[in-house]
């Protein structure tokens, strides 16, 4: 009788589980519609900048080789922007490198291995940095980031900037824009000489991939185009081509953090509800199991009380 | 003509056009149909223009434009 109860119960309480699981399961899926569309539209920005961007490189690249006299130089090396990865830059490289990482993860868990793939590759990724005696520090972004860093026993040396942790809560435009400032205003004033980003990044509809990007300095020549594209077309330039870089490059850095933040909430809630879907799918089977199971003992207890009756019966009977 | 306008969030206006006006960062500039290609930043101004025989306008702050093949592009914040 008691096993029966008991197995009553747990059919109840994962049935509750299973109706939680479901429903966080349909917000996730909302929520993944919402930032997939806000994505595809910076996405689609951005590609259009970028087009942009490498129609001025190559006309400079053309500018260049034309110009006998400068041929020695590399074309990165003539243009001089603070954000750009130049000679000048690396000189002060080789004396003391100040790499900031900015570690994106999600504010809250319950979304298979999203985090703790992440914060391990993160892990690797700032120790290997740190026994290569490099002056590190830390900006998490989003809870988990946040507490990983301050668990971690072995960043405990590494400062944490704790302004930022709660970005990716409420994310718009205005408020990713002045991050971003933030950071290449620091980069200019020579606080950091790297930013490198960690952070998820959803391929497909479900596959998610850990992406190590550095932030700054901006590397032109990653910037790469197909030659057919562009082959034949003349474009005039207004102003002339290396001011439209200059004006260009801080506009692609201010946007690319918003991309980027927009790609790991999307990523986030794709692991959310597939995660959330796995564990329904669970519950369902343990469900089945413990009915079975419920059914059988209950049939047993049947049989069983059943002979007890039949046995009583017979006894009875012999006696008389 | 096409001309596209868009901003980080959303498509603003997509459609067919006959010419359009842009605010070019060097003075402002009248893309007709077959318009040379040209890459121009554009400063605080108006976007002008008439499609379908009906003129429209838009205000920005700044942007980037792009023309090639009777494609327009103007990208603004």
């Amino acid at each position: 009788m008691s096993k029966t109860k008991e197995v009553i119960t747990r059919i109840n309480s994962i049935t509750s589980t299973k109706k939680i699981t479901q429903a966080m399961k349909m917000v996730s899926a909302a929520k993944l519609a919402k930032f997939q569309t806000k994505s595809e539209m910076m996405n689609n920005y951005i590609d259009n900048l970028n087009d942009v961007l490498l129609v001025i490189k190559t006309d400079l690249e053309n500018q260049i080789k034309n110009n006998k006299e400068s041929s020695d130089f590399s074309f990165i090396n003539k243009i001089n922007n603070p954000y750009l990865e130049n000679k000048t830059n690396l000189k002060e490289k080789s004396n003391l490198e100040k790499v900031l990482y900015i570690v994106v993860s999600s504010d809250k868990g319950l979304c298979g291995s999203f985090n703790s793939k992440l914060l391990k590759t993160a892990e690797i990724e700032i120790e290997k940095s740190l026994s290569n005696n490099r002056n590190i520090s830390i900006l998490p972004i989003g809870r988990k980031s946040y507490s990983f860093c301050k668990r971690n026993k072995s960043l405990n040396s590494v400062p944490i900037i704790e302004d930022h942790i709660d970005l990716i809560s409420k994310l718009d435009y205005d408020k990713a824009l002045k991050f971003s400032n933030e950071i290449m205003k620091s980069f200019i004033n020579k606080k950091y000489t790297n930013v490198i980003i960690i952070y998820n990044k959803l391929r497909g509809s479900s596959k998610i991939n850990i992406k190590n990007e550095n932030f700054l300095p901006l590397k032109l020549e990653s910037y790469k185009i197909s030659k057919s594209k562009l082959e034949g077309i003349q474009y005039i330039f207004e102003p002339d081509s290396e001011k439209l870089l200059q004006d260009l490059i801080p506009k692609i850095l201010e946007l690319k953090i918003y991309s980027i933040l927009l790609g790991s909430l999307t990523a986030e809630n794709s692991a959310r509800m597939i995660a959330m879907t796995k564990a329904s799918d669970n519950a369902e089977d343990i469900i089945k199991e413990l009915k079975l199971t419920y059914n059988r003992t209950r049939q047993a207890m049947i049989t069983k009380e059943l002979t007890e009756i039949v046995g009583g019966a017979e006894a009875l009977r012999a006696g008389h | 003509m096409y001309l596209k306008i868009i901003n980080p969030e959303k498509v603003i206006f997509e459609q067919k056009i006959t010419k359009v006006t842009l605010p070019g960062k060097e003075g402002a500039f009248q893309v007709l149909k077959n318009h040379a290609p040209i890459i121009s930043f554009l400063s605080e101004g108006t976007i002008k223009g008439i499609s379908n025989n009906k003129s429209f306008s838009f205000e920005i702050s700044n942007g980037i434009a792009k023309v090639n093949n009777n494609n327009i592009t103007v990208l603004i914040e």
